[in-house]
């Protein structure tokens, strides 16, 4: 702990609580009054981030932000999207109200995955070489906080709760399980080869790892603490999870393809053919639609989820990547 | 040619590096290059698909080794052996071979080329004349180097870069060559 005492934190963190479900409950509430979605896509060839408006399935605006950026975290609350520029070795803070870069927050190390806690205080950030996930004040982003995690940390997530950031450490094959007041690691759970993505779904219950050279994803149930593996295809980058908590989908980068599982049978329902090179993917659940950011071919494919069908590709820019939740509502 | 040739030599003096078990980088690297060809695309599909007979039509391919192996999930798979005319080499498994789509998908398991993590795809489809085809080559792959910068020489994604270019360029070169003379 560097900057804040135990106890400040933990009334923070109540309040910070109750914040988060206030928040929840008007987000909750714009989702359905409006179905105005927007897709924050990086692009990791061009330095740019292209911007989608889910509601006509076009490029509105592309951003130019630092250099490689991979890394995506959006925030619906504050109207912002964080960008992680690896080879910058910074952050740009985006308005989304008119998508100009506001900020650039210079980083030590490379920062690749990033997360939100769910009321917007902190943004977390893995990096990718030094092993450690830094923890950011997105009001005052001169304080970070930082804990030492497993090897090459990859995907981060924050559970609804707020209580636990979970952390898929690709080297050394396991989820670290964070306590967010302390910043402390509680537990380790072994997942399968390589795990790069992660998500964790809207209750909370579930926990997902896409283990890349397994060709798997681990299925936890943080009630329960079951892990189920389920085979999915060639190299499999990313996950999501529909609202309802019904169905699992996983980008496999090496087979250009989709896979719809259903999580209550572990089967897969459908395989979907995208663009080349598929990673990130985020559901935009108003619209049944998810979008899949595919770094071979430069584009987003759209997918009904209500009948797992292709709708439409969505011409991006250079090594579309979208490593993160990327759909902000306005 | 001659900046190919040199460019694997290069990659021999790096040793033989195991392309799947090594950690890498968060910046991968994608070289795409296409061709237009006079011949129908099954005829250039023909030669494409024949995962054994590269040397035929890359100039920097002297032999092609193919074998039938069990991978190691314990499946069988088409493997290859290529010596390039240099000397370096690298050991390649066929991932794919789709006859509709016109696409052959393949990965380096390990071989001397200054990369890591490499996955191409070759892909055919009909030219924009009747009797003419397009053949795109796509590799994926990361840089030698696996840390924060400072980059050594050699093991840059510059490095890497232009060693799949000179491959891809000088091979569809050829291929166009090839493709365009057999009968």
């Amino acid at each position: 702990m560097k900057t804040r005492s135990i106890k400040s934190l933990k009334i923070n963190h109540f309040i910070a609580f109750i914040f988060m479900c206030m928040a929840n409950i008007a987000c909750h509430a714009a989702t359905i009054s409006t179905h105005h979605g927007f897709a924050y896509i990086t692009n990791q060839g061009e330095d740019t981030v292209s911007v989608i408006d889910t509601a006509l399935n076009q490029v509105v605006d592309t951003i130019k932000v630092g250099k490689a950026p991979v890394g995506i975290a959006v925030s619906t609350t504050l109207q912002r999207v964080y960008v992680s520029n690896v080879e910058s070795q910074d952050i740009s803070v985006i308005d989304a109200s008119n998508n100009s870069v506001i900020d650039t927050i210079k980083i030590k190390g490379s920062p690749v995955g990033l997360a939100l806690s769910p009321d917007s205080k902190t943004l977390y950030i893995a990096d990718w070489f030094d092993n450690r996930i830094l923890a950011l004040s997105t009001a005052q982003t001169n304080i970070v906080r930082e804990i030492n995690v497993g090897d090459a940390p990859a995907g981060i997530m924050v559970s609804p709760d707020n209580q636990w950031l979970y952390v898929a450490n690709r080297d050394s094959n396991d989820i670290a399980v964070i306590e967010t007041t302390s910043l402390t690691i509680k537990k380790r759970i072994k997942v399968g080869k390589h795990p790069y993505g992660i998500f964790v779904s809207a209750s909370g219950k579930y926990i997902v790892s896409v283990n890349v050279k397994e060709d798997t994803v681990s299925i936890i149930n943080t009630k329960t603490n079951q892990q189920k593996k389920v085979n999915v295809g060639y190299h499999p980058y990313c996950a999501t999870m529909s609202l309802d908590e019904k169905t699992l989908y996983v980008t496999n980068t090496q087979d250009d393809s989709v896979s719809a599982l259903n999580i209550a049978t572990q089967k897969t329902i459908a395989t979907i053919n995208v663009g080349s090179t598929p990673e990130g993917i985020s559901l935009d659940d108003a619209n049944q639609r998810a979008y899949i950011a595919n770094w071979g071919s430069n584009n987003v494919s759209v997918i009904d989820t209500s009948s797992n069908k292709l709708l439409s590709n969505i011409k991006t820019g250079e090594k579309s990547r979208a490593f993160g939740q990327f759909i902000l509502r306005r | 040619m001659k900046k190919i040739l040199s460019l694997i030599a290069l990659g021999l003096s790096i040793n033989l590096v195991p392309f799947s078990a090594s950690a890498h980088g968060p910046s991968p690297q994608k070289v795409e290059k296409s061709i237009t060809i006079k011949a129908d695309p099954a005829k250039v599909w023909a030669i494409v698909k024949d995962f054994g007979n590269i040397h035929s039509w890359h100039p920097g391919v002297a032999s092609t080794k193919l074998e039938q192996k069990k991978d190691d999930n314990g499946d069988m798979a088409t493997f290859r052996t290529l010596t390039f005319k240099d000397g370096g080499n690298v050991y390649e498994k066929l991932r794919s071979t789709d006859d509709a789509a016109m696409k052959v998908k393949y990965e380096i398991v390990t071989g001397t080329l200054p990369l890591t993590d490499y996955n191409a795809s070759i892909t055919v489809t009909k030219g924009e004349n009747s009797g003419e085809s397009t053949v795109t080559w796509v590799g994926r792959f990361y840089r030698l180097y696996k840390l924060n910068p400072p980059i050594p020489a050699g093991q840059d994604d510059e490095t890497a870069i232009k060693a799949i270019t000179g491959i891809f360029d000088s091979g569809l070169a050829n291929l166009k060559k090839v493709a365009e003379d057999s009968k």
